[in-house]
């Protein structure tokens, strides 16, 4: 279940990990201080829309629903912008992402779950940090053959996981030109790129992290799922449907998550727009018996 | 290629990726043991891609148990090969993804 990490090659790893958590935290605090000096402009609302949108659905629609789960089939370029979208968030390559979920998914909220709240050994509040940014520190990794087997001979997946850091860049080089764009400034290319980029990634990050902490703690259980996984309406839009993560664990399938008029779900609007436009199609969703058989 | 250069320079490229100098390098130990994570399974793959000048699966690092019987199955394309077809893996996944439903 678990690859025997050498000791170099997680050090390695950890340095990449920690520069990817802690650079965004950084371009908060100068955008902060930034908006506090010279004030705000359209700049950052539109880098930071249009990039959060990106990434957002290439997290929820591409990595976790199409990539980890299977939930619906997608024309090769759809799949190919899912996969680059996602990867702007900095979330990791897309073959590591899909390894840690489909592991999650297999022991939830258990002893091998790679980031639950739910710990014996620590208390509520360190479980919740564990769960939501600490476990990417830890020492152990699921195997990719035996948990992404599929996306390894996925030549698609493979060069977009290669060159991921390309991706990633791309990220935020778009939103420094589309601020240039804007202004004809390169202040409004600096600020497209702390916006658009920076503060961007710093939110896709952390409101993934808070469906995987927040979303196994507080919340509502509308199904039984066999493990503390909860709705959270209120993250429901910036996390892209990803917070109705009761309604997921208890059908990890589903292309779309909502189940009530109140379950508002980005995500699975964007793959119904797809299957309209003919570029997605075989959309899994529960029954309503089958959703009635397991509600709580 | 033939077997003795393959595994020669098989040796060498594992050495250098996991520090290790390629004469104390154990051909015969499990692939998975040697730790190698998803990325570089990706670019230790597209390396021997580049050697043998065809493509070759990054599940081979997973589909052998050894590097030797991996060295073996790649300088004998005619060898039956360890590896699972697309369709047991999918089925596997199918599998996988029918537990987390059935949960």
């Amino acid at each position: 279940m678990w690859l025997p990490l050498r000791p170099a090659r997680l050090r390695t790893q950890r340095i990449g990990f920690a520069l990817a958590t802690a650079i965004p935290v950084l371009g908060v605090v100068v955008a902060a201080l930034e908006i506090g000096r010279i004030g705000w402009s359209w700049v950052e609302v539109v880098t930071f829309g249009v990039m959060m949108v990106v990434s957002g659905i290439g997290i929820e629609a591409g990595f976790h629903r199409h990539f980890s789960h299977r939930a619906f089939a997608a024309k090769p370029w759809v799949r190919l912008a899912l996969a680059i979208a996602g990867t702007t968030a900095l979330e990791g390559p897309v073959l590591y992402w899909v390894a840690n979920h489909r592991l999650h998914h297999a022991e939830s909220d258990g002893p091998d779950d790679p980031h639950s709240p739910h710990t014996p050994a620590r208390g509520r509040l360190a479980g919740l940090l564990h769960a939501h940014v600490g476990w990417i520190f830890g020492a152990r990794r699921p195997s990719p053959g035996r948990f992404a087997r599929d996306l390894l001979r996925d030549p698609l997946v493979v060069w977009v996981s290669r060159h991921h850091l390309w991706w990633v860049a791309a990220g935020l080089l778009a939103p420094a030109l589309l601020g240039w764009a804007m202004t004809g400034t390169g202040l409004g290319a600096w600020r497209g790129l702390l916006w658009g980029g920076l503060v961007r990634i710093f939110v896709a990050q952390h409101t993934t992290y808070l469906v995987n902490s927040a979303c196994h703690t507080v919340g509502r259980r509308p199904f039984a799922s066999g493990d503390h996984s909860t709705n959270l309406r209120i993250l429901a839009l910036p996390t892209f449907g990803g917070s109705l993560h009761n309604n997921h664990h208890a059908f990890p399938s589903t292309a779309t998550n909502d189940f009530s008029v109140w379950d508002l779900d980005p995500s699975g609007w964007f793959i119904r727009l797809l299957a309209v436009a003919g570029l997605a199609w075989d959309l899994k969703r529960p029954t309503a018996a089958q959703r009635k058989r397991r509600s709580t | 290629m033939n077997r003795d250069e393959l595994t020669t320079w098989f040796r060498r490229k594992l050495g250098e990726r996991i520090a290790v100098p390629p004469e104390r390098i154990d051909l015969d130990r499990p692939l998975e043991t040697i730790g190698l994570d998803s990325m570089e399974a990706v670019e230790l793959t597209a390396e021997i891609e580049a050697e043998l000048g065809r493509p070759v699966d990054p599940t081979s690092l997973w589909d052998y148990p050894t590097a030797t019987a991996l060295i073996a199955a790649l300088c004998d394309d005619a060898a039956p090969g360890a590896e699972l077809s697309d369709a047991e893996v999918d089925a596997e996944l199918a599998r996988m993804l029918a537990r987390e439903d059935d949960a």
